[in-house]
């Protein structure tokens, strides 16, 4: 790494003569070799977005986040502009190595008119009816992804569940189906019956033969903690995560993986990747390009808390990024996101992308 | 500290305490401990009235409150308080007087000289209001804000950092022949030039690359990305703080030494500056390395959370901000102890108290920040800093101990 060159340029020097003895027995107790985990092997996998536009103006969502006091105000503490807000969801499709299939619901929106709607036309809310989803996982806690848990558990109250274990009592009062919140527009009144699965920073739960969910508990935005992907460890290909917003890192949750999960290989990824979400940019957000370059992905199918500006730039540099359709055209409300990109550098909402 | 430093009003107080000397400083700690939760609660804090701990909004505010109280208490020497005033006013008006004074100076130079006067009419990129108003992609209100403030933070803390460091190794040199306003007058200037040069190099290609598209005609390419494995300028501000406390740490800790050696003014200077740099270097390079090892991770190009360059380059300042934090309470609270003994020797013992001390702080921001502050348990959030509690709990230090000379459990001696 370039970054062992400065620092061995600067031991020599002399200055840090110090730092040899120091680093290098730390850096050798601290780095361990680890126990890999064996998550087994699926045969394919298919992700339909069935609504990744959880906002449609990000100055006006900016605007309520400001005017309640900054990003690290709680979400339940915001009084959200209603006509803004739509919601994140996406329906996995496991494909295992004997033929059967496994469905997977990520997350479940956030406004319940919209996510109602996107459950229609998707037609996951018929799935859902129809009790054809195995498990609901929900990313992490923040509005656009859980708070429309009423659109879901109003179809299918006992369904499966695996969140991570750091909801706040809101998140988790939510799921009793005992919250409503006037300020923040959130209620829930129905309880989830079905069985939940709390998930810790320190496990590796494992769903189905070579799918599994890891928790990052970290500190996120708008008063949130731990955020959970799911890996898709897919025979002759290798490694696919589905996240959320992927708070913790799109690269931190890749090196986690080619560090902890057996038979390692790149392959790619779906979904919201926390760069440049609201149409900002930072240096930081170059680097991530430069070292996704490093990962050796095949396909990377971006959208929502991206920032379709690090998808064009990331493109442009040569990475994967998988082009979307016009489907989302067809949808009753569209985004004032993204109309100054060249190309549809997101999977939106209607899109699908095989494994 | 130079021969003419002794002379400020700063170093020629003395105080007597109305309580025996450590139990005094354990009740000045719990008083300022006290203030600060009230003062978090009424200006930063998420859930109380002002909430300006967005976090840059607040972290700008209260360094440039900072820098205020530095121009006032190390360079102007309270011009154009009398000493009069200073020394037999009741330590209640006087200290309510002074806090009004600057930190008053310190909004006008915020959201006056930087909002409406530079950001206005010369560098945008200093005003929120500015931003926002160029109406650009991705100019929010949100985002627009925390950019401006970014560059705020970065432009004080070279002030900071030039005007202390030009007192501490040059004294007010060339001008220590002038008059008292005039010197410190020369001195200000002049930190505020070096600033603005160090600022140009340091952070100014980091400003032009964060907007989309870079503005590529603006600035150079950030010119540190392979050393720092990051563009973003927070490898400078990783060097810059240990730096500054460093400086803090010579006039307070090291009373002058090893610099006060050097009798030539220019030479020490030159030595002092030097010194500092590459002592800021060396500590942010080990402060990684031990990361590395308390993380059991190292942090790469394009990583987040505890493995992003940019966030370890910050967190060397935050924790070197909490050092300084407890050596200020130290030096203030507990009468520089220990005050016997070989100067390298006090010297090391006041050192290791003041850095264990600022661990002992982080850990306890980060086991008790959930409870008293309202930030979220772990570390290394996307966009959050420690740095609104430690520079604001500083202050606080300063306005305590100085402005209101450590009131009600000590007062000025007038003998």
């Amino acid at each position: 790494m370039q970054r062992r060159s400065f620092l061995k340029g600067l031991l020599a020097g002399g200055a840090a003569v110090g730092a040899s003895g120091l680093g290098g027995p730390l850096l050798g107790q601290g780095l361990a070799a680890r126990k890999l985990e064996d998550i087994g092997q699926c045969k394919s996998v298919r992700v339909s977005c069935v609504s990744e536009t959880s906002w449609f103006d990000s100055p006006r969502m900016l605007q309520d986040i400001k005017d309640a006091g900054g990003a690290m105000v709680s979400m339940y503490d915001i009084p959200w502009t209603q006509e803004n807000i739509g919601g994140y969801v996406a329906l996995i499709e496991v494909e295992q190595l004997d033929g059967s299939k496994h469905v997977i619901q990520m997350d479940t929106g956030w406004e319940l008119g919209w996510t109602d709607y996107v459950l229609e036309k998707s037609g996951l809310g018929s799935m859902l009816d129809h009790k054809k989803v195995d498990v609901l996982v929900i990313s992490h806690e923040h509005e656009d992804h859980y708070w429309g848990l009423n659109s879901t558990l109003k179809r299918y109250p006992d369904i499966p569940m695996v969140i991570p274990n750091t909801f706040y009592p809101e998140g988790k009062a939510l799921l009793a189906g005992k919250y409503e919140n006037e300020k923040a527009k959130v209620r829930n009144d129905i309880p989830h019956k079905g069985p939940l699965v709390e998930v810790d920073a320190d496990q590796v739960y494992k769903l189905y033969p070579g799918v599994a969910v890891k928790m990052f508990d970290i500190p996120i935005l708008l008063k949130t903690r731990g955020e959970q992907a799911l890996f898709f460890n897919i025979k002759d290909k290798g490694v696919v995560s589905v996240t959320g917003c992927c708070h913790m890192g799109m690269l931190t949750m890749l090196n986690w993986a080619a560090r902890n999960i057996e038979g390692y290989k790149p392959y790619g990824c779906y979904g919201g990747m926390h760069i440049a979400a609201f149409e900002n940019w930072d240096p930081k957000f170059d680097d991530i390009i430069k070292g996704a370059k490093r990962m050796n992905l095949t396909k990377i199918a971006c959208n929502h808390c991206t920032g379709w500006i690090w998808a064009q730039k990331a493109r442009a540099e040569g990475l994967p990024i998988v082009l979307g359709t016009d489907k989302y055209k067809e949808y009753k409300k569209l985004p004032t996101t993204g109309p100054g990109a060249t190309e549809n550098v997101y999977l939106r909402n209607g899109d699908v992308i095989e494994f | 500290m130079p021969p003419e430093r002794e002379q400020t009003w700063l170093a020629q107080r003395r105080f007597r305490h109305l309580a025996p000397a450590p139990l005094a400083g354990l009740l000045n700690l719990a008083l300022v401990l006290v203030l600060s939760q009230v003062i978090w609660y009424l200006v930063f804090s998420p859930t109380g009235h002002l909430r300006l701990y967005t976090p840059n909004l607040g972290v700008a505010l209260v360094i440039t409150i900072l820098m205020v109280i530095h121009w006032g208490m190390d360079l102007f020497d309270f011009w154009p308080f009398q000493r009069q005033f200073l020394n037999h006013a009741h330590p209640l008006a006087k200290g309510s007087l002074l806090t009004v004074f600057y930190v008053g100076l310190g909004l006008v130079v915020m959201f006056g000289v930087y909002y409406h006067l530079v950001g206005r009419f010369g560098a945008i990129f200093f005003s929120g209001p500015g931003l926002l108003a160029s109406g650009g992609l991705g100019q929010y209100p949100q985002t627009a804000t925390e950019n401006a403030c970014y560059a705020q933070i970065m432009m004080n803390t070279s002030i900071i950092f030039f005007t202390i460091m030009w007192l501490t190794g040059f004294g007010y040199a060339p001008w220590g022949g002038d008059s008292h306003p005039v010197r410190a007058f020369s001195v200000w200037a002049w930190g505020l030039l070096l600033a603005m040069v160090a600022f140009v190099f340091l952070f100014y290609p980091h400003i032009a690359y964060q907007f989309y598209p870079p503005q590529v005609f603006m600035a150079a390419e950030p010119w540190w990305t392979d050393w720092a494995m990051t563009q973003s300028s927070m490898f400078h501000f990783g060097w810059i703080v240990p730096a500054l406390v460093l400086l803090y740490w010579t006039g307070m800790f090291w009373e002058g030494r090893p610099f006060n050696l050097i009798a030539n003014p220019w030479l020490r200077g030159v030595v002092t500056l030097l010194s500092v740099v590459i002592c800021g270097i060396v500590i942010m390079i080990l402060s990684n390395h031990v990361m590395d090892w308390w993380f059991d991770t190292e942090a790469f190009e394009g990583g987040s959370s505890v493995e992003q360059p940019a966030w370890r380059w910050n967190h060397v300042a935050e924790t070197f901000m909490f050092m300084a934090a407890a050596g200020a309470v130290l030096f203030h609270y507990f009468d520089n102890w220990p005050r016997q003994g070989s100067l390298a020797t006090r010297a090391l013992v006041r050192t290791l108290i003041a850095m264990l001390g600022g661990l002992g702080l982080m850990w306890l921001y980060y086991e008790l920040g959930p409870i008293f502050l309202g930030t979220v348990p772990g570390v290394a959030q996307e966009g959050d800093t420690t740095l609104a509690w430690t520079v604001m709990f500083l202050n606080l230090v300063i306005i305590h101990a100085v402005f209101f000379d450590g009131y009600p459990f000590r007062r000025l001696s007038r003998s």
